[in-house]
């Protein structure tokens, strides 16, 4: 898998807030990459920054929110140093993203047909049929039944997660080499969200377009991923292959996430609870940002913030005691 | 074990049209009459054991929140009878009502839209206290509501505060203090835990469940979650377009699924071990539109197995075995 190409390399990326309460460090130096037709997870619980990770790779970081660092090499250019034009020119082309509310993201005045149509206006040089029969190709890959007849409906004529997938099928429009989703599937249904996992997973087989998947569910990403971030407060905390940190988390709060998830295979009585709550992140602590949270905690945690490193073969975590549970889920 | 709820062929439904004029459509060149209604609960029966939980599981839609509010009589039944602890209060006005909410109290989805924003977290608790004349004095009231409080995990020094200095997590907890507060015997929790990460709601499930062994109420407990459903329940009803499909003992439903539905949803269960979804085959197309109901069984046009007789009528109740059955016709 590493002979293949990487398409998208972050390092010490900082998106910070500036709020009227103070700086809030939304993403603090976080680095990782991604394979050409990779998924990638970024999986943790509510500002924790997975989101802002996600947004600031295309630069859709709007005050007062800035990016503050680093560096987004994407097939070898740094995004952070192109111009917005450049942007523009790649967004929905060669990036593009599929957002968590199905709902919002398409436009309610225009066809589902001209929303589509109109990323092949911008980006390709087609004529007006062509465009017509990609078009429809888009709906019949995206599952969408009764395609031809569908082109002409609008948005409110689609329910949620017919409406996922014409995102999907926009989002694919482009011929794209990475697809950002941000809780594609959490607005939907058990049965609906089935569906539109196995639809973005076989897509990105298929098309080998690179997938970063941006969740809270673990479950979610067991079930799709290759590689995972675990993030908690601005920061990754762990790293590696998706099952290897399954079955053998290096970091307690990934160990602690594991854990606190009722399984349906499993019978606990009670379950496993990481105490307190994220700390407040206008005062976040100055060495390891989950100490006060941690069973294995040291004095070394408080005043010094651990360093990515390495468990076993693309596995890192950031911590000083990092799990050695051989095996062991 | 004595029943605390008997719910006997519940049935709710909503007029979306309102009056004449809305009503009036002009059809083949003639006025006809056409009243368009959501039947959210189509007649569903079941009990809850003292001391137990019982779950209603279903995805939007399929009339499980509908059935919680109309037992508590937020909104009044269009049929079918309730019983609670004896009574049968499927007919009783306001003010009956009033003796039974002291027994019965609910817990809120959106623990940021259930509380009073401008009222102190213990004014709260300790309000319903003094309504329901659990406690004489506000004095009282109070020192009770931050003993509950404690308990649920407020700190003292945190009492007097507002609900928006409190997380969701901890707002959940100080909703479920609140119905505590009148020391009710049957608790119904809508969706108690699907607006908090996962680490608070491991934290709220378990206290959930300390505090019924501590208090011994009864639950209903209204889910979408199933992995959550089959940790916190003893007994479950498995929900779709308004119809209890599947009804069982927690052991028996999840090792022995029956309904093609149950079987369908437990397959579209991502799981941690993250080979569910490759292995599984889930259903094709979505919930049908509640206000044309299909014929027969309501699952038919999605189900694997239909059967001619599925789109004519609606499957028996059959037994499978101790404390299980299914509405299918695959078993009848």
């Amino acid at each position: 898998m590493s002979s293949r190409k990487k398409i998208l390399e972050v390092r010490n990326l900082k998106t910070y807030f500036h709020t009227h309460k103070g700086v809030v460090k939304a993403v603090d130096s976080v680095s990782f990459d991604l394979e050409q037709g990779e998924i990638l997870g970024i999986v943790g619980e509510s500002g924790g920054g997975k989101s802002v990770t996600g947004f600031s790779i295309i630069r859709l970081i709007e005050e007062p929110g800035r990016i503050e660092g680093g560096e987004i090499l994407f097939k070898g250019t740094d995004l952070l140093k192109q111009p917005e034009s450049y942007l523009t020119s790649i967004r929905g082309k060669e990036i593009s993203m599929v957002f968590q509310d199905p709902m919002t993201s398409l436009n309610p005045v225009y066809t589902i047909g001209r929303q589509l149509e109109e990323v092949l206006i911008i980006h390709e040089k087609l004529t007006r049929e062509q465009r017509q029969r990609r078009c429809l190709e888009l709906l019949q890959t995206v599952g969408i039944p009764n395609a031809e007849g569908r082109l002409n409906n609008y948005p409110h004529q689609f329910s949620g997660g017919m409406r996922q997938r014409v995102i999907i099928a926009t989002a694919l429009a482009g011929r794209p080499d990475l697809i950002i989703a941000d809780e594609p599937t959490t607005a939907l249904d058990v049965t609906i969200q089935a569906q539109i996992l196995k639809l973005m997973k076989r897509l990105s087989r298929e098309t080998h377009c690179a997938l970063i998947l941006i969740t809270h569910d673990l479950a979610v990403i067991s079930e799709l991923t290759d590689r995972m971030n675990v993030m908690y407060c601005g920061k990754i905390v762990e790293s590696g292959y998706t099952q290897d940190i399954i079955n053998r988390p290096a970091h307690p709060y990934t160990q602690g996430l594991l854990s606190s998830i009722p399984d349906i295979d499993e019978d606990r009585p009670r379950l496993n609870t990481i105490p307190g709550i994220v700390p407040n992140m206008f005062e976040l602590p100055e060495g390891c940002k989950f100490y006060d949270r941690c069973p294995y905690c040291q004095d070394i945690c408080r005043d010094q913030e651990p360093l990515m490193t390495r468990v076993r073969d693309r596995h890192e975590v950031a911590c000083f005691f990092a799990l050695a549970n051989e095996d062991q889920p | 074990m004595t029943r605390i709820l008997e719910v006997r062929n519940l049935e709710q439904s909503f007029r979306l049209t309102k009056g004449l004029l809305d009503e009036v459509r002009l059809r083949n060149g003639r006025l006809v009459r056409d009243k368009v209604t959501v039947k959210a609960v189509n007649g569903i029966s079941f009990d809850v054991e003292r001391g137990s939980v019982f779950s209603l599981v279903g995805e939007s839609g399929c009339g499980k929140s509908t059935t919680a509010r109309t037992i508590i009589k937020l909104i009044e039944p269009m049929g079918g009878s309730i019983v609670f602890d004896g009574q049968d209060i499927t007919a009783y006005s306001r003010a009956q009502m009033l003796p039974i909410r002291r027994q019965m109290q609910m817990i809120f989805q959106d623990p940021f839209a259930s509380l009073n924003p401008r009222s102190r977290v213990v004014d709260i608790i300790a309000e319903p206290m003094v309504f329901h004349r659990v406690e004489t004095s506000w004095r009282q009231a109070r020192d009770r509501a931050t003993e509950l409080l404690r308990r649920v995990g407020i700190r003292l020094e945190q009492v007097t505060r507002y609900p928006h200095q409190f997380s969701g997590g901890q707002r959940q907890r100080i909703g479920i203090a609140r119905a505590l507060a009148v020391n009710p015997m049957f608790i119904i929790a809508d969706e108690p835990v699907s607006a908090l990460d996962v680490s608070i709601q491991a934290q709220i499930l378990n206290l959930m469940m300390d505090l019924q062994g501590e208090f011994g109420f009864s639950y209903l407990f209204i889910a979408h979650n199933l992995s959550v459903v089959k940790h916190i329940s003893d007994r479950l009803g498995i929900m779709y377009l308004g119809k209890i499909v599947e009804m069982g003992s927690k052991k028996s439903v999840f090792s022995n699924p029956k309904h093609p539905y149950t079987e369908a949803l437990l397959d579209s269960i991502p799981k941690i071990s993250g080979d569910n979804l490759e292995k599984a085959k889930p259903i094709k197309g979505e919930i049908p539109s509640p206000i044309n109901l299909p014929r027969g069984c309501l699952f038919h046009e999605r189900c694997p197995y239909a059967l001619p007789q599925c789109s004519e009528v609606f499957p028996e109740c059959t037994a499978i075995g101790e404390d299980h059955v299914v509405y299918c016709h695959l078993y009848t």
